[in-house]
């Protein structure tokens, strides 16, 4: 299993057969199996938890299980949605023992700590009620809209993580910009 | 709001949150050259789209995050000692011990095992009707090997007696009480079930009659009645010989029991008729035995 990963490309490996020689020990497939998926179950765990080292760590915890778990992991399934519902549970599991949400504003987190002066002298004033609506938004409209502008997340990416499909990723996002219109009636 | 509208703002949501350009030609730009509400949503989408990309910026993982997930992983990898056999060795320890110690505080009686000397010799000479014998902690010249045995050749029970230890729920608080312990005997077919030397040689002397009462106390009226017909037949005493007749009815011999009955009923009789000449006066023309015979 080790050969067949590092023999090819690691484009054309599969994540199963990268899942099985990294836990064979094969470094170069872990380190490509934790390249293809660390930022998007990053993104994911960030978005919930808004706590960068809990993020990680809910990540990391993540990965682990899901290699040391595979001879549980059905053939038939993807290795990658597996592991995002890993990191779904963790981080829900996270939020329960939190019991109460941690209430990080979205500028700490999430809005650019040092902008250019122009967009800073032009936007100020916007950024704050933006923030706002940001907050006030739904779950799951502020979840993928987060991920999309904040992550950089693709939609392909963003449907992976939340295990639903990407036209609804989509309309999620379309969703979340119209509920922000809606409460930012002001700008031209 | 017009359904053209209201579609043209949903356009304009699905185009700016998959980061496409909104088309110049086409029913969408149409409409948007003529509408000014819309155009102005559209400004407002390009706008927002501008402002949430610029201004929203999400932390990236750390940059050892790999390393450090692969360490995470080597060490859950990583056998762990396991304490399983070294708790089922101690356990097996302890198991062992204890049960040493329960063998060593109450050692069991040695297993019946008809000998073929004893089963020859009952084979040529055949025991008497309820021939019992009880052990008297001597050894047997004629049967070195036997113990206490019991054969009741007319009867299909056979049963053996065996000195020794054994626990009873009444004297359970009392250790080493040597008692009888009765036992069924191993071969179905043996004539004549022998046991072994008693265990322990001080044992002290049984009586018939304590036997017997051993016996009724277990419930075997069979082997009562024999002990009770043994105990009479070296001392018919009224309460040997009643006894023995009341085992044998319980064991449901009613003709041995009928028998012991009568004899037992036949000695009263004798003896009340003895006391009855001692009391009587002599008869007449007896004659007497005077001292002053003589004399006179």
């Amino acid at each position: 299993m080790a050969e067949i990963a590092t023999a090819q490309s690691p484009v054309d490996v599969t994540d199963e057969s990268l899942a099985a020689a990294a836990c064979s020990g094969d470094r170069r497939a872990f380190d490509t199996l934790v390249g293809r998926y660390r930022d998007t179950a990053f993104a994911y765990a960030l978005t919930h938890l808004h706590n960068r080292e809990e993020a990680e760590d809910v990540t990391q915890e993540a990965f682990v299980r899901a290699l040391m778990a595979l001879n549980r992991f059905r053939i038939q399934a993807s290795w990658a949605a597996w592991l995002m519902r890993i990191v779904r549970n963790l981080c829900r599991d996270a939020l329960r023992r939190r019991r109460v949400r941690a209430s990080v504003t979205l500028d700490d987190r999430w809005m650019d700590s040092a902008p250019t002066p122009d967009i800073e002298a032009l936007f100020s004033e916007r950024r704050a009620e933006l923030a706002s609506a940001v907050e006030a938004m739904p779950e799951k409209f502020r979840t993928p809209l987060l991920m999309h502008y904040g992550s950089r997340r693709t939609n392909k990416e963003i449907a992976l993580a939340l295990g639903i499909p990407e036209s609804t990723v989509i309309g999620r996002i379309a969703g979340a910009l119209r509920f922000l219109r809606k409460r930012m009636v002001d700008l031209p | 709001m017009k359904i053209a509208c209201l579609r043209c703002k949903r356009a304009l949501a699905e185009y700016a949150a998959t980061d496409r350009v909104i088309p110049t030609v086409g029913a969408l730009a149409g409409h948007l050259a003529k509408c000014g509400e819309c155009a102005r949503e559209r400004d407002w989408f390009q706008a927002a789209h501008r402002d949430l990309k610029s201004s929203l910026t999400a932390e990236q993982a750390a940059a050892g995050f790999t390393d450090s997930t692969w360490a995470r992983f080597s060490a859950s990898t990583r056998p762990h000692r396991s304490y399983i056999p070294v708790l089922a060795l101690s356990s097996a320890a302890c198991a062992a011990v204890i049960a040493a110690a329960i063998l060593v505080r109450n050692p069991r009686t040695p297993p019946l095992v008809p000998t073929p000397d004893s089963t020859a010799s009952a084979a040529t000479k055949p025991a008497p009707d309820n021939d019992i014998r009880p052990f008297d902690g001597k050894a047997n010249p004629g049967k070195p090997t036997s113990g206490v045995g019991l054969t009741t050749s007319q009867s299909e029970q056979k049963s053996s007696l065996v000195p020794g230890l054994i626990r009873h729920h009444r004297v359970r608080h009392t250790d080493h009480k040597r008692i009888l312990a009765y036992r069924k005997p191993i071969e179905a077919g043996a004539t004549l079930v022998s046991t072994s030397r008693p265990h322990f040689p001080e044992t002290q002397t049984i009586s018939w009659d304590q036997m017997a009462s051993w016996y009724e106390y277990q419930g075997d009226y069979r082997s009562a009645a024999a002990a009770y017909i043994q105990a009479a037949r070296e001392d018919p005493t009224d309460s040997r010989v009643f006894n023995a007749g009341r085992a044998s009815e319980c064991a449901g011999d009613v003709a041995q029991a009928i028998e012991y009955y009568a004899r037992f009923l036949k000695h009263e009789r004798e003896q009340e008729s003895h006391f009855k000449q001692q009391e009587a006066p002599p008869r007449k023309g007896a004659w007497q035995w005077n001292e002053n015979r003589d004399t006179t």
